[in-house]
């Protein structure tokens, strides 16, 4: 595994993020504007289960986040949260805040479906709609009020997610008829008609073979200039390979989530804050 | 090794005169259930048969483009005319009505209770509906004739008789809504739930996902079940019977009665009619038609299903 | 391509959390619920607008010797004895027939059947039988048993064909029941070197008779409320006797029904609704027993 890879990394995080990431004292959410999402104290409850508690994290914008952890600490329940999809289960309680810029949108008085046309998702299993390809990319884009060239938006997010040139030629083709890898970057494309902010992946490349993960995380970086992406993964070189700052979660006696530490990803590999994280990353964890 | 009882006796042939008796009342009871399964593809004969041989009678007597062209349907009168289009129009008018009635609100409920209710309402809601497809079509006829025409069409319309195509379609409605909303909604349930996610996941309402995601991914499934829901209508008879009337007549005025193909059926029935009579022998003309319309929109819908339907993993 | 839909600067970005078209499209949104809700509501009306008007119709009429009376011209005296005993003697030949050639086809097409085009003809003749209209099940039956093996309008006519009409449900729930049981019962069995009908009669059979015996049982209850073929067949309308041999003239409950709800006189739509909250009573309990049996079978055998 090599952690030397070279690319624009951690480094050039600058400003409040860049202490923030380092220092573990985190500043005022809403003050530094390159903070695109802010947790503080979020805890997340299933019924009586006590899932998560107390996550503290500031995502930089325009970079890569990646969540890393056993299975089970609440890697993907503090990532729907980001996005209010825990909404959508019934028995799911959020609490604490979580700032998206200057405002908490984990309130009452925040439209979930507001949130998620900013802060976009890309599942583990490709989702696409049984429509065609044109149509998967245009859905989100007509329902939000969308009134500009139809084939330009195809064609634009298609290129975005590195789709363009293999598909190009059968647009009215079935969403489903295409290959994982394929499916999977549609999703993406899918995503980025929205025109969103953010972009939450939920272990967007385990169904997928080596050659489409590979791509997709080329493709990642290639939209870390202009998207601020959070992505769970458990493939740690994965992590070491396209993420910025990586954060470490790790589980309790009661079987609770917590996070251990969030440090800028070239750190977290090589020089770890806390020895639990230490352990996990040289697979003496369990 | 040597007390194996099978290897020790030194004999290396198998005593195979038990599986010979095995092996012949194996083979007898495979033949009788294969008779069992015969059976049914003999009563699709025997109705093929029957219909077609007793029919072919009837078109000796009256050319087969009279009886299907012919506007006039007095069979049980003096001067017999056997053109079956009275029926056929009467039949259509009540699936008509049936399906105007059913199809929106068995599709909506079928929306509501896999989209929408909670477990507490569903637990409550689909029974009932269940309820509602177990209760006999007699007792539907029974209340066209005694609560949806006195109570519900009277006021709405003063000049409707007793016996309309209006009462006996609505209740032909109302019966077949739990086919329409159990089966649209099994297709909706079968949406894998990432496809409502990646709906939402874009900012779509709960509606938009509803009806722009979810419903187009189950339409081969709804659209089968409005087809046996017609097929249902066309051939309901007990509700027509005792609601629609026994005028078989051509006419665009659902308030007025009108007959269909089953209710023709019943109606000769529940009179005295002599076997091998050409009143008689139309039963079968009639049966045959109704038969054939039936099982081309079952084949149908069958075809939609398996053309159409998306299969995920 | 213009390049402002491609390029995204970080002055072009969105950050704001704008509501932009969405009041107006969760407007649309919630009274889609209302109407979902509306139209759920009055599906769940229509039943209890059934249930209600025919109680208040038959309340009147609800008396003890309603089942025991014959019919009668006189209202008052009128009864439905002959055709509950009638309606039992049809639903029990149509369960005698039905049950064992109905269980034995699913059991060919789930153990015995190969794969090949006639069985694949039989799924599909089987299907379309389950949507045939009943009355064309009345023709076949006057044509076959009535008049071909001369039956006659008797109660094994009318059972023959009342079986040959619920055959296909009860195929159907039978290959549902035998589908449920895991093959590895069956591997197991098969391990032991039991032959295919040891392995059926002992191990499968046995585990899927709960599920069988309640797809039956709705079956039955399918029969008991079929009027149309019997109609064709011949059950009488006018009955003052019992059936004392499967050759007898007989009458049904909702064929009783029929025939007092066609009367004009209130006094019979009365006795009619009467009538129905018998044939529904009936119903409940057949049903009961289904729900029973399979709430035990539940909780006896947890796979
Ligand atoms: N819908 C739910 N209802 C109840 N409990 C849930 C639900 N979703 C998750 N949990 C529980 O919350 C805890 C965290 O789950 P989560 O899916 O967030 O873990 P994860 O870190 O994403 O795991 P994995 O790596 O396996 O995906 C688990 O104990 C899980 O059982
Ligand atoms: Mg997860």
């Amino acid at each position: 595994m090599s952690l030397t890879t070279e690319r624009a990394g951690i480094d050039q995080i600058t400003g409040n993020a860049r202490d923030a990431i380092g220092a573990g004292v985190l500043p005022e959410p809403g003050t530094d504007r390159n903070v695109v999402i802010s947790l503080r104290d979020l805890n997340v409850h299933y019924g009586r289960f006590h899932a998560v508690g107390d996550v503290n994290l500031d995502i930089p914008r325009n970079r890569i986040t990646a969540f890393i952890g056993p299975s089970g600490c609440g890697k993907s329940t503090v990532l729907r949260s980001i996005n209010r999809m825990n909404d959508l289960v019934p028995t799911a309680k959020v609490d604490g805040t979580i700032w998206y810029h200057d405002r908490n949108i984990n309130g009452r008085d925040i439209d979930p479906v507001m949130v998620r046309r900013r802060i976009g998702m890309v599942f583990q299993k490709p989702n696409p709609f049984p429509k065609s390809i044109a149509e998967n990319i245009l859905w989100g884009a007509k329902i939000n009020g969308f009134t500009g060239n139809k084939a330009e938006l195809v064609e634009s997010c298609l290129r975005r997610a590195a789709l363009w040139d293999e598909v190009k030629d059968k647009l009215d083709a079935s969403g489903l008829a295409l290959s994982g890898g394929q499916q999977q970057r549609l999703c993406i494309a899918r995503a980025l008609a929205n025109n969103p902010d953010v972009i939450l992946m939920d272990e967007p490349a385990s169904a997928l073979d080596p050659i489409s993960t590979l791509k997709i995380e080329d493709l990642m970086r290639e939209l870390a200039r202009n998207f601020t992406i959070v992505i769970v993964t458990h493939n740690m070189q994965q992590a070491a390979r396209v993420s910025d700052q990586t954060c470490f979660f790790s589980l309790n006696e009661q079987r609770m989530g917590f996070m251990v530490e969030a440090s800028p990803t070239t750190e977290l590999f090589t020089n770890p804050k806390d020895r639990r994280t230490e352990d996990y990353i040289t697979g003496r964890f369990g | 090794m040597a007390s194996n009882p099978l290897a020790s006796d030194g004999s290396s042939d198998l005593d195979l005169s038990g599986q010979v008796a095995h092996g012949i009342g194996e083979r007898v009871i495979g033949a009788l259930l294969f008779a069992c399964g015969m059976v049914s593809i003999l009563t699709t004969v025997g109705i093929i048969v029957i219909l077609a041989e007793q029919a072919f009678e009837f078109f000796r007597q009256v050319p087969l483009p009279s009886f299907l062209f012919g506007t006039s349907w007095t069979a049980l009168f003096k001067t017999p005319a056997y053109g079956v289009l009275p029926l056929v129009a009467g039949t259509l008018w009540i699936t008509l009505i049936a399906l105007l009635v059913a199809l929106p609100l068995g599709l909506l409920s079928a929306m509501y209770l896999s989209e929408y209710a909670s477990p507490r309402a569903r637990n409550i809601i689909k029974p009932s509906l269940e309820l509602l497809a177990g209760v006999p079509t007699i007792v539907y006829g029974f209340f066209a004739v005694t609560f949806i025409r006195p109570e519900i069409l009277k006021p709405l319309f003063p000049k409707i008789g007793p016996f309309s195509a209006l009462a006996a379609g609505i209740a032909v409605g109302i019966m077949i809504i739990p086919l329409v909303a159990s089966l649209s909604e099994d297709a909706l349930r079968s949406v894998p739930r990432s496809l409502r996610e990646g709906g939402l996941a874009m900012g779509a309402t709960r509606s938009e996902v509803s009806w722009q995601v979810v419903a187009p991914s189950a339409l081969s499934g709804i659209v089968a079940s409005f087809i046996l829901a017609a097929s249902r209508a066309i051939g309901e008879t007990m509700i027509v019977a005792l609601a629609a009337g026994s005028k078989a007549q051509l006419s665009g005025n659902p308030l007025e009665p009108m007959q269909t193909m089953t209710g023709f059926i019943v109606q000769v029935f529940s009179g005295d009619v002599v076997a091998g009579s050409t009143p008689y022998l139309s039963l079968f003309a009639v049966g045959l038609l109704l038969f054939l319309m039936t099982l081309g929109l079952n084949i149908f819908s069958q075809w939609v299903v398996s053309r159409f339907r998306e299969v995920y993993e | 391509m213009s390049a402002q839909v491609l390029s995204r600067s970080a002055e072009s970005r969105n950050e704001t959390l704008d509501a932009g078209n969405l009041p107006g499209r969760q407007r649309r949104s919630r009274v889609m619920t209302g109407v979902l809700i509306a139209a759920t509501g009055i599906a769940v009306l229509a039943l209890i607008a059934l249930l209600a008007s025919i109680f208040k119709d038959a309340l009147p009429w609800l008396r003890p010797d309603l089942l025991t009376n014959m019919p009668s011209r006189k209202a008052e005296k009128a009864g439905l004895y002959p055709a509950l005993i009638g309606s039992l003697w049809i639903i029990g030949f149509t369960a005698l027939f039905a049950f064992p050639v109905g269980i034995g086809a699913a059991i060919y097409l789930e153990e015995y059947a190969p794969r090949n085009r006639l069985t694949r003809l039989l799924e599909v003749n089987i299907a379309n039988l389950a949507g045939v209209p009943s009355v064309v099940y009345g023709l076949l039956g006057l044509g076959v048993f009535v008049t071909w093996l001369n039956l006659g309008r008797s109660v094994l006519a009318g059972a023959l064909t009342m079986a040959l009409l619920i055959l296909p449900v009860v195929i159907i729930a039978s290959r549902e029941a035998i589908r449920a049981v895991p093959p590895s019962l069956r591997e197991a069995a098969y391990g032991v070197g039991a032959t295919k009908w040891q392995v059926t009669s002992s191990h499968v059979l046995p585990t899927a008779m709960p599920g069988i015996l309640t797809g039956i049982i709705l079956a039955t209850s399918r029969a008991l409320g079929e009027t149309a073929p019997l109609i064709v067949v011949g059950a009488a309308a006018y009955v003052t006797f019992l059936p004392s041999g499967w050759l007898d003239k007989y009458t049904v409950l909702p064929m009783q029904i029929y025939e007092w709800s066609r009367r004009p006189q209130d006094e019979f739509q009365g006795l009619a609704a009467a009538g129905i909250v018998v044939l529904l009573a009936l119903l409940l309990a057949l049903n009961a027993v289904a729900i029973w049996l399979r709430a035990r079978s539940a909780r006896k055998v947890r796979w």
